[in-house]
């Protein structure tokens, strides 16, 4: 054999089996163990989100919440002596261009703090589990909960649905019946929405699904969804979809004369809602499963504090809180990596294991069980109704956080659609 | 019934919308050859501008609102197009596009990415009654504006010497030249025109029930299927375009959701696209070229 090209093809085959295993881990400072995103000085975390598109402004919320609560722990003195820092990627909320920003940013970063969207999630499940990267969703969808490597840092959608409709039978119900229209974004996140309308009629007496219609995003007219639901006659409509949207819906029951009660989930509502729709938005309630921006809670004066000092001008949206959140979960999971000295991408995902958080009232607690139990990674089941102060766009809550027994009793299994 | 008119009212409105983004388009394409990628941005920025300066006086916002968009527009063909006459197709498709990422960047720096307000104005939030069918002040603005517009744009091409000469221009350049026709002038005002019929369809697009917001620009584009529908070189395949479009938007969401789990209507107007397509690739009422040899 000749010994130039054996030792060429090893070479080739070295370079190839590099290639195949992705980032090379090495030890760092303090004899921890890292790859991806982590040097000596910072921790990158990658933020994949709609920074343009419609759920532009959400996207920038949420991440000016998440970058304040990473600007907290690195006053604090990072997590393993190093800088937390973020990494952006633009989604544009097209699940297409986030195959690109993840390829493009998966070997520069720790883990992916922020990845929006379920259809996008989906879409990138092989690669998040093949590449063995914690995700934390930017979604409340309960269909990514089984998803390996992929976590929730938020009450998922069914128990909204749930937890909400139980609510609204019992403050609109006449003699306990309520008839409910479901007005759905034509996606996994509102099919997931309209499941778990259905399993709470299913499964609560005078609960009734009169009527449901579905509309894709690019929608700019909303009259046959509108009239579906009049015609039905139904006391309230659940609107399982984006902001941007929610507002056509509303304006234009009311000029159809079709004035029910509306209730939606967090990502149906934004402060920028309030100017145009006045007092249309006294008939609307919003599930959430944070708090808003300007509730008197002990955590609220630190978010208030470092949102001002990494994005100030900052508009008071609920979506600063849920990145807050988001980003208070990554923390813990690298201080918990960082104590067992192994930061790498699949240490990180190690971490998640049993993780327990507490968010100083700005949200239920959040635990996650075994990885390999997807119902255990459940992290809350706990929701709070919200009316709207229309002055000042903020949500007002009407109820304490808490979960209904529906709720409790709810396994990923009853989401199969 | 009731039903069904309310949704064709409503269809009609939206493709009124359609129609007027279409014809810009069009126009400047009939005199340019230019398909104008950057025009739904010109539609987006003019409801920026009218709802920026709604506060003010609406109809301050709408003449400054046209101000802006005749020069951006005259602008943008005397400075970037102008100097790719005669180069490859691809180059200036790119040029649209890289005007229309400009813009929307530009929108993005000085409104942020947020929705601000809508361009009602004057036409308000109310209903007319009739019957069992509501028929919101700010369609049938639409529809009775769309209408106007039309006739004078109808009455310009058929009646004015400029409409004389942009339809000149249209059928074959070198032989409107040799007429003595400016082919300068005639791009110039079309182009004009695009910025003023943008700013018409903005307004409208950002009206109540809807906002303005950066997602317009996709709205617009969604007037594709309108144009291939009606042939991208007619003004009256526009029209007939954009409204069919319309309809097939409204009234599918209205009848079809039992079918495609409820978003048949979205693909719709591309599916008539496609037959449009395969039977008259030029369009309803575009004309195939035909060449003597």
């Amino acid at each position: 054999m000749n010994p130039r090209r054996t030792l060429v093809g090893l070479s080739l085959c070295s370079l190839l089996l590099a290639g195949c295993a992705g980032v090379s881990t090495s030890s760092g400072k303090g004899g921890v163990k890292v790859d991806a995103g982590v040097t000596d000085d910072e921790i990158k975390i990658g933020l994949l989100n709609g920074y343009t598109g419609p759920v532009a402004a959400g996207a920038i919320a949420g991440a000016a919440g998440f970058d304040a609560r990473l600007a907290k722990a690195n006053a604090e003195g990072g997590v393993c002596d190093r800088d937390l820092v973020s990494v952006r990627a633009d989604t544009k909320y097209d699940p297409a261009v986030a195959v690109q920003a993840y390829r493009a940013n998966v070997d520069d970063i720790a883990m992916i703090g922020q990845l929006l969207g379920a259809t996008t999630i989906f879409g990138l499940s092989k690669q998040i589990a093949r590449d063995d990267i914690a995700t934390l969703a930017a979604t409340s969808a309960a269909s990514v909960i089984p998803l390996e490597d992929v976590y929730l840092f938020t009450t998922p959608f069914p128990m909204y649905v749930i937890n909400g409709l139980t609510w609204a039978q019992q403050e609109f119900g006449e003699s306990g019946n309520l008839k409910v229209g479901v007005i759905y974004q034509d996606d996994d996140f509102g099919e997931e929405g309209l499941r778990a309308a259905k399993y709470a009629a299913e499964h609560t007496d005078g609960i009734d699904i009169a009527a449901e219609a579905s509309y894709d995003p690019t929608t700019e007219d909303f009259t046959a969804q509108v009239l579906a639901m009049k015609k039905a006659g139904v006391d309230m409509v659940w609107v399982h979809g984006i902001a941007s949207k929610t507002g056509p819906i509303l304006s234009q029951a009311s000029q159809l004369n079709f004035d029910p009660q509306w209730m939606t989930v967090d990502s149906g509502y934004d402060t920028t809602l309030a100017p145009q729709l006045g007092n249309l938005l006294d008939r609307l309630h919003v599930v959430t499963s944070s708090v808003p921006y300007s509730e008197d809670v002990p955590a609220m004066d630190e978010v208030t504090k470092y949102v001002e000092e990494v994005a100030p001008g900052t508009k008071p949206d609920q979506l600063v809180v849920t990145g807050w959140i988001d980003a208070s979960v990554a923390v813990a999971a690298l201080e918990r990596a960082c104590e067992k000295k192994d930061l790498t991408q699949k240490g990180i995902v190690d971490a998640m294991e049993g993780l327990e958080i507490s968010t100083d009232g700005l949200s239920p607690d959040l635990s996650y069980g075994s990885n390999d139990d997807a119902d255990s990674r459940i992290p809350s089941r706990e929701t709070r109704i919200n009316k709207v102060d229309v002055d000042a766009g903020v949500l007002v809550p009407v109820t304490e956080f808490g979960s209904t027994p529906l709720a409790d009793e709810w396994s990923l299994s009853d989401d199969e659609g | 019934m009731d039903t069904f008119i309310q949704l064709t009212f409503q269809g009609v409105s939206l493709g009124c919308i359609y129609a007027l983004i279409g014809l810009g388009f069009v126009i400047v394409f009939k005199s340019s050859g230019v398909f104008n990628f950057a025009h739904p941005v010109f539609v987006m920025a003019s409801a920026y501008i009218v709802a920026a300066l709604s506060p003010f006086g609406f109809f301050w916002g709408i003449l400054t609102a046209a101000v802006c968009m005749v020069a951006v527009a005259i602008g943008c063909e005397l400075f970037v197009l102008r100097r790719l006459a005669g180069r490859s197709l691809y180059l200036v498709i790119m040029a649209t596009l890289g005007l229309s990422v400009m813009g929307q960047s530009a929108i993005a720096m000085i409104w942020g990415v947020e929705a601000q307000g809508s361009t009602e104005g004057p036409m308000g939030r109310g209903v007319l009654e009739i019957g069992g069918v509501s028929l919101p002040w700010a369609s049938l603005s639409i529809i009775a504006v769309s209408l106007v517009l039309l006739a004078a744009l109808w009455f310009f091409f058929q009646r004015t010497r400029m409409g004389l000469a942009l339809r000149a221009t249209a059928d074959h350049h070198e032989a409107a030249m040799a007429q003595g026709i400016s082919m300068r002038r005639v791009q110039l005002v079309s182009w004009g025109i695009a910025g003023l019929l943008a700013v018409v369809a903005g307004v409208f697009l950002g009206a109540f029930p809807r906002r303005v917001s950066p997602s317009m620009v996709d709205t617009a584009l969604g007037v594709l299927p309108a144009l291939v529908i009606g042939g991208f070189a007619s003004l009256v395949g526009a029209v007939v375009g954009g409204v069919s479009v319309g309809l097939m938007l409204v009234l599918g969401a209205g009848y079809l959701t039992s079918f495609g789990g409820g978003g048949l209507y979205v693909v719709l107007p591309y599916v008539a696209m496609l037959v449009v397509l395969a039977v008259r690739p030029s369009g309803l009422f575009g004309r195939a070229d035909v060449e003597r040899v």
